[in-house]
């Protein structure tokens, strides 16, 4: 009989870095804690260019009005809830590794935000939160007199 | 019905009801058109690949690249009239049951 084996997400094919075989390969005494198996936080990816960072959440199957982003002392929150479409007997069950329920994440951005110009869209299940930089931080040229 | 993967992949639900069963696969980020369905010899396979943005990362936990999950249908599924749907980032593929699976009530004469 095949044993169950646990679903983790982060395995890949063929694109598992060092950083990622190494969690894997010492990872185990942690699992309990880890934040992506226990908890359901979505993952997250934050790119940084010049003028904005990007961050991506992947939410899958969530309806757009659950989700509230907030932005306060330069950290980013996002909460929201995933709900179950139906209700189904737990017989009916052949596998569930969905995760259901609520969830709050808080990123600290590395550089400051122009909260005024903060947008976000929700798209094939991913949010992309678009966070311009405070023309404070802006890399400028500086010119030689 | 049993699963065989290969390496962990999306996650995935599987329910049933007296129609049929429902195979949810969580895909964020993968177009309509990056993910192929086919069954083969009572095989349901779901592949695709997920490709990252460009920009450098100051944060990252999102897995990038192809994925895999199979399925193997049960003996009562209708092959034939499988349907699938992709909405918010699940993938949601109906499989009914023959219609001699289906439950039937039997009346008393």
């Amino acid at each position: 009989m095949m044993s169950i084996v646990k679903r983790n997400p982060r395995y890949g094919w063929g694109f598992m870095n060092l950083r990622d075989e190494m969690n894997r390969v010492f990872g185990s005494f942690f699992d309990e804690f880890d934040r992506s198996e226990c908890c359901g936080t979505p993952s997250a990816d934050i790119v940084e260019q010049d003028d904005k960072l990007t961050l991506t959440a992947e939410l899958p199957g969530i309806d757009k009005k659950e989700l509230k982003i907030s932005l306060q002392n330069n950290v980013l929150t996002i909460e929201g809830e995933k709900k179950q479409q139906s209700e189904v007997k737990e017989d009916d069950y052949f596998r569930t590794e969905r995760f259901y329920g609520k969830f709050c994440r808080s990123f600290t951005m590395p550089s400051e935000i122009d909260s005024e110009k903060i947008s976000a869209d929700y798209s094939n299940g991913i949010l992309t939160v678009s966070l311009p930089k405070s023309e404070k931080v802006k890399p400028r040229q500086i010119e030689i007199k | 019905m049993f699963i065989q993967f290969k390496t962990s992949a999306p996650a995935v639900e599987i329910k049933q009801n007296e129609k049929g069963y429902t195979i949810m696969v969580e895909l964020p980020g993968s177009t309509r058109d990056e993910i192929k369905i086919w069954q083969e010899k009572g095989l349901l396979t779901i592949t695709g690949e997920k490709k990252a943005q460009a920009g450098e990362r100051v944060f990252s936990e999102r897995v990038f690249g192809k994925f895999s999950r199979v399925f193997r249908l049960p003996e009562d599924a209708d092959f034939e009239k499988i349907e699938a749907n992709y909405c918010d980032g699940v993938i949601s593929v109906e499989i009914p049951k023959l219609e001699k699976a289906k439950p039937k009530s039997i009346d008393i004469k």
